[in-house]
Parts: structure tokens; sequence; C-alpha cells
């Protein structure tokens, strides 16, 4: 009989605190009446989780299944940044669109708390654990808005093909379990190399599934159906979210099951990927063209930048993952910025998600529309702005790794995408306003935009912390 | 061969699981299908336990019976004009075709592979193998699996939260 040994908690402490923290805010709901508390209660929370965050060693711990390093610890960070910037955005827009509950702070904790699990996996139970706790609460949130329909259509998409992901994801687990017996990474990675199974079709067949279900997650081309529909019907505060959040934990189990336990087969999963990521900025980029509803846009754009941000696992290096990591750190900055200002927009009976309604947004609310216009830039990837360095070290690491031909279709695509980013802006500066627009702009939402907005230049004017912060963060992976 | 008590039992559980099948599949009343998925069910935790798999087989009989069953039952009594039992159950010609050549194709593939590979099934118990799963699986539970097992606890938390925000369609 095996003996109960303690484990080691101290790796876990920010996951035991987030729990503990996230049961807090849930019974707060009782006892206070006025839900801004609540908010105010999970920043404070992250702030917390993020301080012990700090102080947590790297360490392995559970037998294996739990693994603290800079590379978890970097991807932690753009949770809770996720967390702080979506609280910061959603707490007036919850009264405008009258779902404000407590249950939504509670849930936006529960599913960070499965993203951390995600990003710290080192074994696949663990890691369809944490993915499940991350999606579940998400499609909860998708639909959080009972009484619309479309919040309704956007969760139930959103639900079922979720579901076909983990129906894929678990497939490729007990495939590779029945192979190799075991279900830690760093273990199926040794058993393949001491039994010559570089070449197995099962090993093959689980790489593939794996791939189609993170595919999934990070809504890349042909996966990506569920994207436009969800995003576009989900509350505005849960699409930015939601583009952010488990888009990143997909790159995090992406990076660690591919470049760990199929290290092996890097050429073979290269090979799948790399269509993957054609398809992801071919799709992502011309079909956003067409898009009238800014949420509909933007949710092809996301699936654009995760096609961008695949040129970086599929270069396979330890830079190609710090240029990852670094990119999604300013996707999230730059993409919850451009949220921040659609939600401003949405004012009671006035919906203001059509491209339209920012036409003359420059003559009415020049701040805002100066604001729109750094985060368009940035997601453009025009210099001096984040988005511009992020592409560049992404381009750069996969150079590197001998993908020119796949950097310039990749900067084709980014050229192509310069046209539905910049007609935004042209709405907004050359065109007279129709009708006057009011702003729902609120002290939180101030904060939010600040942060986004200086964080988007002050990085792509000085990108060096952040890149060399990502890369000490990949030497211990 | 010689035909013992168990093997005498072995094929009742056998019959029980499959015979009512005919009738989940066949019946015109979705009410007697229900019924009749009761003793299937009731077989397939049967088989398990000739297989050694107590656990499983308990887990059979309290998610299938207590939970899918009774869930099944439930919606088929709230339903409105469950009666209209021909357009929710009508069987055509083409669908039973496919349907047919399907479960054939299947048939013959697990039996070609039988063969092919002459697999012969241990018939001396593995001494590895535990006497009671139950007792392993807990103390695995407690010990190599403990964070997957409390990460479902809050797991199953969320999803309770979730249901009651889905549910409670009343705005506040």
């Amino acid at each position: 009989m095996p003996e109960f040994v303690m484990p080691d908690l101290a790796p876990v402490m920010p996951e035991i605190v987030m729990t503990i923290l996230a049961l807090v805010t849930l019974i707060a709901d009782i006892i206070f009446k006025r839900k801004e508390t609540l908010a105010i209660l999970s920043i404070a929370s992250v702030v917390l989780v993020f301080f012990v965050l700090f102080g947590t060693p790297f360490k392995t711990t559970f037998n294996g299944m739990f693994i603290a390093d800079g590379y978890s610890l970097f991807f932690k960070l753009i949770f809770l940044l996720n967390v702080v910037l979506t609280v910061l955005i959603s707490m007036r827009y919850l009264v405008i669109e009258r779902v404000n509950f407590g249950e939504y702070y509670s849930l936006i904790l529960f599913a960070t708390l499965g993203m951390m699990l995600m990003a710290s996996a080192g074994d696949l139970i663990v890691l369809y654990l944490g993915l499940e706790l991350m999606a579940l609460s998400t499609y909860i949130l998708a639909g959080f808005i009972t009484y619309d329909m479309k919040s309704n259509e956007a969760a139930m998409k959103y639900f079922l093909l979720g579901a076909f992901a983990s129906a894929f994801l678990l497939y490729g687990i007990s495939m590779i379990y029945g192979l190799t017996g075991t279900t830690d990474l760093n273990a199926i990675s040794e058993y393949i190399i001491l039994n010559g199974l570089t070449a197995n079709p099962v090993v093959m067949l689980s790489m593939i599934l794996f791939a189609v279900a993170f595919s999934f997650k990070i809504a890349a081309v042909p996966f990506h159906m569920w994207a436009p529909d969800a995003y576009e019907g989900a509350p505005t505060s849960v699409t930015a979210f939601m583009s952010v959040g488990p888009k990143a934990a997909g790159f995090a189990v992406l990076g660690r099951v591919f470049l760990i336990a199929f290290g092996s087969v890097r050429m073979d999963w290269s090979a799948v990927l790399i269509p993957i990521a054609i398809l992801t900025m071919g799709v992502g980029n011309i079909v956003a063209l067409s898009q009238t509803n800014i949420k509909r846009m933007l949710a092809y754009s996301s699936i654009a930048h995760a096609g961008y941000a695949l040129l970086g696992i599929i270069a396979g290096t330890g830079e190609g993952l710090a240029s990852v990591m670094n990119y999604l750190l300013i996707y999230a900055f730059m993409n919850i910025g451009a949220f921040a200002v659609i939600i401003m927009l949405r004012t009671e009976g006035f919906k203001g998600d059509t491209i339209t309604d920012y036409e003359g947004l420059a003559k009415s609310h020049p701040l805002a529309a100066a604001l729109m216009l750094v985060f368009m830039f940035s997601l453009t990837g025009i210099p001096p702005t984040a988005g511009f360095m992020g592409k560049l070290y992404i381009f750069m690491s996969a150079v590197y790794a001998g993908y020119t031909w796949l950097v310039v279709v990749a900067v084709i695509f980014s050229a192509i995408s310069a046209y539905f980013y910049l007609r935004i802006v042209m709405y907004m500066y050359m065109r007279e306003p129709k009708e006057s627009v009011s702003l729902a702009a609120t002290p939180a939402l101030g904060i939010a935009l600040a942060i986004t907005a200086a964080a988007v230049i002050i990085i792509g004017v000085l990108p060096s912390a952040v890149v060399s912060f990502a890369r000490a963060a990949v030497a211990g992976f | 061969m010689n035909i013992e008590l168990k093997e005498i039992v072995f094929l009742c559980v056998a019959i029980m699981t499959i015979l009512p099948c005919f009738i989940v599949a066949f019946s015109r009343n979705i009410l007697h299908s229900a019924f009749a998925l009761f003793f299937t069910f009731l077989g397939t935790a049967g088989l398990y336990f000739f297989l050694d798999a107590d656990f499983l087989a308990v887990v059979q009989v309290i998610i299938y019976i207590g939970g899918v069953l009774v869930l099944l039952l439930f919606a088929i009594l709230l339903t409105r004009n469950i009666e209209d039992i021909k357009t929710t159950n009508s069987l055509s010609i083409k669908h039973s075709v496919l349907a047919g050549i399907v479960s054939l194709i299947i048939i013959g593939g697990l039996l070609y592979s039988y063969i092919s590979n002459r697999w012969v099934f241990p018939l001396r118990e593995n001494p590895d193998y535990p006497y009671f799963t139950i007792k392993e699986l807990g103390d695995l539970l407690l010990t190599k699996y403990l964070l997957p097992f409390e990460v479902v606890s809050i797991l199953l938390l969320a999803v309770l939260i979730g249901s009651l925000v889905i549910a409670n369609r009343s705005v506040r």
C-alpha cells in the first residue's frame, strides 16, 4: 500500500491562494449588496496571488504533476493581468447590460485558476482538468446575458465545439497512455526515445489529435468556426477575457506538450502546424476584411494573431518560445485595450459595435479616438507600438530557425491586415459624425485604458525588459 | 470446455445485456425502450464483475442506472406529446440497411482481428492485479493522483455555480 506523503505545497501556493480567494469572492457575493466591492475584491485577490507567485520556488511537486518554473510564471502573469484588465472594464458594462451578478467575478477567478494549472501541468491528466475548468467557466461567462439570444447562441456554440475539442484531446491522451503507459510529459518523451517510436503511427495519430484539440483552443483555422459567433455574441468584457486568457493558456500547453512530450518528433509536428499557421493567418486576415461588426472583426483578427504566434512554436527553439510569450503579453495589452474602447461606446440603448459607429469619433471624442488609433496601429504592427516589436521577435526567431519563406507569407498577410485595422482609423478621423455618440467612461475603465495604452507604447519603445524577462523564463524550460 | 456454474451465470448475464437491446432499438414505445435500457445497463455492470473490475461495475450502477436512466425517465415524463411515438421513433428502411452494414463491418473487423492475431486471453490471473480494485484506486487517488482529485472538486463546484447562473433566467 502506498504511504501517504504530504506533497510539497510551496510551488502550488499561488493556486491554493487563488482557490481560497475565488471561494471568498463567491461567499462575499451573499454579504455585499454592491457588486463593485466584489470587483475590487477580485482585483485585490489577483494582486495578492501576484505577490505569492514571485515568492514561489521553482520546483516540481505532486509526483511531477505540477511544475513551477519560469515558463509557467510568465504565463501566469499574463493570466493575472488579463483578470485585472477584464474586471476593470467589466464594472460599468455589467450594470449597463443588467447582468451585474457576483458569480461573474468568481467564474473569472475559477477560469484563471484553470489556466494557471494548464501552464504548470506536467501531466496530461492535470492538463486536461485545468483545460476543462477554464473552458467550462468560460462557456458560462459567454452566455452570461441570459435574456439575450445572441449570448445564448455564443455559449451554445462555444460549448458544443469546445466539448468536441475536449473529446479529441482525451482521445489523444488515451492513445499516448495506451502506448507508453504513462501520462507524465517527461516520461512520455523518454519512452518514445528509448523505444525508438519516433515513426510509430500511434504517436503520429495522437500528436495530430493533440494538435487539433489545441488548435480549437487557440482558434486556429480550420478549427476556428466557433470563434466569430462566440466573440460576437458574448458580453464584450468576456470577449476581451476569452480572446486573451484561453488563447495564452492554449499556447502554454501547446508549447509544453509539443516541445517536451513530442520533442523527438519535432519535424512531424511542425509539418502539421505549418499548414495550420498559414491557413490561420490567411483566413483570419482575409475574412476580417469584409466584417461590419467590430467584435466580429476583432474575432478574425484574434484568429490571425494566433497564426503569427504559431510561427514561434514552429521555430521550436527557446528563442521562438520566448518570442511567443512576449507576443502573447503584448497581445493581451493591445487587444484588451481595443475592447475597452468598444465597451466605452456601449451605453444604455446604444450598442456601438458596428464599424460605422466609429465614424467621426475623433471630432466628438478625440481622446477615445486617439487611444483606439494606438491599439489599431499596434494590432497592425506599426512602430513604435508594442505590436511591431512582438511581430519582429516572432519573425526573427522563425528566420533564425530557417523558416524564411513562412515569414514572407506572414508579412504579406500582415500587410493585408492593415486594411481593416486602418479602416477604423480612417472612419474615426476622416468622416463626419453621423449621430452623437456618448461614452460610458468610468474611473475603472480609464485606469484600464491608461495601463494598456502606456504598456503598448512603452513596450514598443523599450522592449528589452520584457524580452529579456521572457528569455530568462524560457531558460529553465 | 467444461461448463461450470460460472459459465452459466456469465451466459445469463450476457443474454440479459444483449436481449433488451433489441427492445431498446425496435420498441414503438419510448418508455418501454427506457425500461429495457435498465437491464442492459445492469447486465453491463455484471460483465464488469466478470472482468474483475469491481469499481467499474459499481460506478456503472451508480452513474448509468442511478443517474443517466433516471434523468432519461424524467425527460420522458416531462415531455409533452410523448404519446406521438411514431414521429419520434420511426425506422426507415434506408437507415436500417445502413446501420446493418456498419454493424456487420464492425463485427467482421473484430472477428478478423481476433482470428488473425490468435489472441489467447490469459486464463491465469495476473498476480499484479489487485483483488479489490476499489481499495487500490482509493489509495492512488489520495497519493499519486491527489492533485487531479482536488482539481476535480473545484471543477465540479465551478460547474455547479455555472449551471445555477444559466438556469436562473430571471433578471434581478
